[in-house]
């Protein structure tokens, strides 16, 4: 089902925007937060968009690596932002707004399937190592929860590059077995 | 028609803005939070506000609802990505006329604008 919903936005992101957007692969299985970051090269900084539905303590994230930028922007916006030291403003506010996107494709699917509704909070982005991810994204998440996790990669290409990001949303325990079958 | 654009995302709104140009619609104002869009609204009088679900401070739902109290009669287009059947259920009973889901083609926008005008 997530699967679908994510499939659908990668097609509509695909015939709207400069770039091809396709689903690497799609895994789902029980973990920490940290697991969850991990998925990101763990010696490398990441950027990360992400959100937490309080209530629910369910987290959406898209992890991408900084470097990438240039060609996420080509992708999306249809234009290169040039990639400098840092990541500026505007490339934060464009990756908010393709986060805002993918995220809300995978999120509704879910929280349709347990018939809940949450209005999403506004997306928030962050760029660091392991432990920085760990502390904003985590920030009242206690870190050794386990969660069920759907975590899919991405590929996003423009016609000269090539980028990778993980998209994954982390449904607490409880909440899962409310849509898993007995 | 004269749009105002209420979205938090300053790239979102100067693409929509460059698309309803370039359908000869005249973009009257801009606002980034809801109350800057109820300012506008009352000051600019569109035709058409496109506005954002979510964003900083009052959601869209609340400025639908603001909206609609100050013109019942106004159009009002959501623009989002979130697709929950509770909570498009809920835009539509507060008086939406017409939803637009992220991520969106300029045919689609152009449908939207017509369906509505």
């Amino acid at each position: 089902m997530t699967e679908a919903s994510l499939t659908k936005c990668l097609a509509r992101l695909s015939s709207v925007s400069a770039g091809t957007w396709e689903i690497l692969g799609i895994s789902d299985f029980s973990g920490t937060l940290e697991d969850a970051v991990r998925r990101h090269d763990p010696k490398k900084p990441a950027g990360a968009v992400y959100f937490n539905f309080g209530e629910l303590r369910l987290i959406a994230m898209m992890l991408l690596d900084p470097g990438d930028i240039e060609c996420i922007s080509k992708c999306f916006m249809g234009y290169s932002f040039p990639r400098g030291p840092v990541t500026t403003q505007t490339e934060e506010v464009m990756l908010l707004e393709l986060g805002n996107i993918i995220l809300n494709a995978l999120t509704n699917s879910a929280l349709n399937a347990l018939k809940k509704s949450v209005m999403p909070p506004v997306p928030a982005y962050l760029e660091g190592d392991l432990n920085r991810l760990l502390e904003g994204v985590g920030a009242g998440v206690a870190l050794k929860n386990n969660f069920r996790i759907i975590a899919a990669s991405l590929a996003i290409k423009s016609d000269r590059s090539v980028a990778r990001s993980e998209v994954l949303v982390l449904v607490p325990c409880e909440l899962a077995r409310e849509i898993e079958p007995a | 028609m004269k749009v105002l654009i209420v979205d938090d995302n300053v790239l979102t709104r100067t693409m929509i803005k460059d698309i309803l140009q370039e359908m000869s619609h005249q973009v009257v104002g801009e606002a980034e939070n809801g109350d800057e869009a109820i300012k506008s609204f009352r000051e600019l009088g569109p035709e058409l506000v496109l506005l954002d679900l979510i964003m900083p401070g009052k959601t869209g739902l609340q400025v639908l609802e603001e909206l609609r109290l100050i013109s019942p009669a106004a159009k009002v287009v959501m623009v989002t990505a979130v697709q929950q059947e509770e909570i498009s259920r809920k835009l539509l009973e507060k008086g939406a006329t017409a939803i637009l889901h992220k991520p969106f083609s300029y045919e689609e926008l152009e449908a939207v604008l017509k369906k509505v005008s």
